[in-house]
C-alpha cells in the first residue's frame, strides 16, 4: 500500500463523505426548520399536492394492471433504440437494418404472446 | 458468410428451437402434452448431436466478443444432452399445468441458449447478457408449479437473490473496466494479472464472482437453493441442479483464469467461501427429511468442492473441475430421474418415500444407489474420480490442509447419502405400496445412466486429456 494508493482511496473517502452528507443534511435542516404544529393536514397522505379522498383499499381491475405491464415492458425497450440511432450506419447499413428487425420482431413476439394468450381482451369486473 | 454460419450452427439450432416451441406456446385448441412433449424431445436429441459435432470448432464471431474454443465447445456440448436428459425425464410432467408444458419447454430452451452464448462469451457485456438471459428464463420456470404453496415463495427467493447477485456482479464489472480500460477478456487477461494485488481489482474481481456464486449456489448466495429445489417442479429443479450449475462452473473458471493465478486475497476469499460452504452444505443436509432439499445443501457443498478445484488455478484443477461437472451432472440427472419416477403426481418425494425401493424396482434401486454414492464420492463411480482429480490439483498446489478438510467433510456427507441407500435397500416397502411400472425408454435411460456413471469413474483417461486440452485454451485465450 504505497503513498499513490493511499492517495486514490483518499479520494473515495472524500466521496463516501460527501455522500453521506447529502444524504443527511437535508434530513436535519428539515427537523430544524419544520414546524413544530401538529394540524389537521399534518398527517394527511401527500401525493403531489392533491387532496386525497376516499379509502385507498378498494378493488382495481387486473386487466388494467396487465395493461400497464406490458406497456411499461415495450416502454423501456424502446430505449434500446436511441443507442442504435447513434450506432446506425456508420459502417454496414444493411447488417444495422438486419439487427434492428430482428429486435424488433422479437419484441413483435412478445406482443403475438400476449394476444394469444388474451392479454387484450377486456375483461369486465363482476361484482 | 456461410463459415460463420456453421460456427454458430449450435446456437443457431437452440433459437431455431425455441421459435418452434414458442409456435406451440401460441398454438389454439385444447393443450397436447404428448406433441409438446415429443416435439422437445426430438429437437433436443437433435440440438445434442449437433453440440456433439461441433465440438471441433474454433473460430472468433460477432467482433471477437465471441470464442469458440475446445472448451466453449464441450461445454456446449455438455448442456446439449443435460437439456436432452431433462427433457427425457420430462414426459410425465405433473407438476406443471398441461398448458403452461410448452412453456416449460420454451424456456429450458432458452435458458439453456443463454448458457451456451455464457461458455463462448469472451466479453464482459455479452457475458453478463448471457447469464440474464439463462437465469431469467429460470425465474419463470420456478414458479411454474401447479397447486403448490411453495412455488410463489420459492420464485420470489430465487428472483430477488439473483437480482441482488446480478447487480453486485455488474459493479464488480464495473470496477475491472475501470481497472483494465477494456471489456474484452483477452485484454484483461494481459493487465489484471500484473493489478490484482491492488484493492480495486480485487473487489473488482471477488463483486464480479458474485453473479457466478449465485448460480452454482456457492456459501453466501446459497440460500434461495432449498427453497427452489423444494418448491419448484421436480424436473425445472433437476434441470437448476444440473444444467445451470454446470454452466456456472464453466464461466467461473473463464473468469478466475483471467487473474493469472497468484492473488492471494482472491485465493484466500475462495478457500473461506469453500470450507464455510462444504462445511454448512454438509451439516445442514444431515438433518433433511426432504430428498430435494437434502439435494439442496449438497448442492451447496459441492459448490465448495468445486471452488478447491478452481483455486489451484492451474491447467490440472480446471480441467478436474471440467471433469468434476460432467460427473455432477450426471450424477444428478440419475438422482432426479430416480425422484420423478417415485413421484406419481409431480409432489415432493421424502426420503422415507423410497422405502424398500430395491423390490418395487430393482433398476431404480441401482441407479439411485450409483448416483447417490457417486455424489457422495465412492469408488467406482464418477464422482470418486471427479473428487480425487480435484484433490489431486489442490494438493500440487500445497493446499493439503485444506485436502484433508475437504475429506472430512466429505466422511460427513457419507452419514446423509448412506441414510438414502439404507431407506433404498434396508428398510420394507411401506403397506400397500405397489412395483413401480418403468417404461421401456425410461429402462434405457437408466441402463445409459448406469454405464455413464461407471465409465466416467473407471475410464477417466479419454475425457480428462480433452479437458485438459480444454483447459489449455482457457488460459491461453489470447
Amino acid at each position: 500500500m504505497d503513498a499513490f494508493l493511499l492517495k486514490d482511496y483518499f479520494f473515495i473517502l472524500l466521496f463516501l463523505l460527501v455522500g453521506i452528507g447529502f444524504g443527511a443534511v437535508p434530513l436535519i435542516l428539515s427537523v430544524l426548520i419544520s414546524p413544530k404544529t401538529i394540524g389537521r393536514d399534518t398527517l394527511k397522505t401527500y401525493e403531489s399536492g392533491m387532496i386525497p379522498f376516499g379509502s385507498a383499499w378498494v378493488q382495481f381491475g387486473v386487466s388494467y394492471y396487465l395493461f400497464a405491464l406490458i406497456f411499461l415492458a415495450f416502454d423501456v425497450d424502446v430505449l434500446y433504440l436511441f443507442p442504435v440511432l447513434l450506432a446506425y450506419g456508420k459502417d454496414f447499413v444493411i447488417r444495422d437494418f438486419v439487427e434492428l428487425c430482428i429486435f424488433v420482431g422479437i419484441l413483435a413476439f412478445a406482443i403475438i404472446y400476449a394476444w394469444r394468450k388474451g392479454v387484450f381482451d377486456w375483461k369486465e369486473l363482476t361484482g | 458468410m456461410l463459415n460463420q454460419v456453421i460456427l454458430f450452427l449450435p446456437e443457431l439450432f437452440f433459437l431455431f428451437m425455441a421459435l418452434v416451441l414458442f409456435g406451440l406456446t401460441v398454438a389454439s385448441g385444447e393443450p397436447k402434452p404428448r406433441r409438446d412433449y415429443h416435439t422437445a424431445l426430438v429437437l433436443s436429441a437433435i440440438g445434442a448431436v449437433i453440440t456433439l459435432g461441433s465440438i471441433g470448432a474454433e473460430g472468433h464471431l460477432f467482433f471477437k466478443a465471441y470464442r469458440l474454443d475446445l472448451f466453449s465447445q464441450l461445454f456446449k456440448c455438455f448442456l446439449g444432452f443435460g437439456l436432452f436428459l431433462v427433457i427425457c425425464i420430462s414426459s410425465k410432467l405433473d407438476g406443471i399445468a398441461e398448458r403452461h408444458h410448452p412453456e416449460f419447454y420454451l424456456f429450458l430452451t432458452t435458458s439453456t441458449l443463454g448458457m451456451m452464448l455464457l461458455v463462448s462469451a469472451v466479453e464482459l457485456i455479452t457475458l453478463f447478457v448471457a447469464l440474464e438471459l439463462s437465469s431469467y428464463s429460470l425465474y419463470i420456470l420456478v414458479p411454474m408449479r401447479k397447486g403448490s404453496d411453495h412455488d410463489s415463495e420459492a420464485g420470489i427467493k430465487f428472483f430477488f437473490i439473483g437480482a441482488m447477485a446480478s447487480a453486485t456482479m455488474l459493479f464488480g464489472m464495473s470496477y475491472i473496466y475501470g481497472v483494465c480500460h477494456t471489456t474484452y477478456l483477452a485484454e484483461i487477461m494481459t493487465t489484471l494479472p500484473q493489478l490484482i494485488h491492488t484493492p480495486g481489482a480485487v473487489v473488482g474481481m471477488v463483486l464480479t464472482l458474485c453473479g457466478l456464486f449465485f448460480k452454482l449456489a456457492v456459501f453466501p448466495f446459497h440460500n434461495w437453493a432449498p427453497d427452489v429445489y423444494e418448491g419448484g417442479a421436480n424436473q425445472v429443479v433437476a434441470f437448476v441442479a444440473t444444467v445451470s450449475k454446470m454452466a456456472g462452473m464453466a464461466i467461473l473458471i473463464r473468469l478466475v483464469a483471467l487473474t493469472g493465478g497468484d492473488s492471494t486475497y482472491l485465493m484466500n476469499v475462495l478457500i473461506i467461501l469453500a470450507i464455510v460452504g462444504m462445511t454448512l452444505g454438509n451439516l445442514v443436509a444431515i438433518k433433511q427429511k426432504d430428498f430435494k432439499r437434502l439435494l439442496a445443501y449438497s448442492s451447496i457443498a459441492h459448490a465448495g468442492y468445486v471452488l478447491l478445484g478452481i483455486l489451484s488455478m492451474s491447467e490440472i484443477g480446471y480441467a478436474s473441475v471440467i471433469y468434476y461437472a460432467l460427473a455432477y451432472l450426471i450424477l444428478n440427472v440419475a438422482c432426479f430421474m430416480v425422484l420423478v419416477t417415485m413421484s406419481e403426481k409431480g409432489q415432493n418425494v421424502k426420503i422415507d418415500d423410497f422405502s424398500g425401493l430395491y423390490k418395487r424396482a430393482p433398476l431404480l434401486a441401482v441407479t439411485l444407489l450409483l448416483g447417490v454414492f457417486g455424489l457422495a464420492g465412492l469408488p467406482p463411480t464418477g464422482g470418486f474420480t471427479g473428487k480425487f482429480l480435484i484433490f489431486i490439483a489442490a494438493i500440487e498446489k500445497g493446499y493439503l490442509w485444506l485436502v484433508i478438510f475437504a475429506m472430512v467433510n466429505v466422511t460427513i456427507s457419507l452419514y446423509y447419502y448412506i441414510g438414502v441407500v439404507k431407506a433404498a435397500y434396508l428398510n420394507p416397502p411401506a403397506e400397500g405400496s405397489e412395483p413401480i411400472r418403468i417404461s421401456i425408454p425410461l429402462r434405457l435411460l437408466n441402463y445409459a445412466l448406469i454405464i455413464v456413471i461407471l465409465w466416467l469413474g473407471l475410464y477417466p483417461s479419454t475425457l480428462f486429456d480433452q479437458a485438459k486440452i480444454a483447459a489449455e485454451a482457457v488460459l491461453a485465450v489470447l
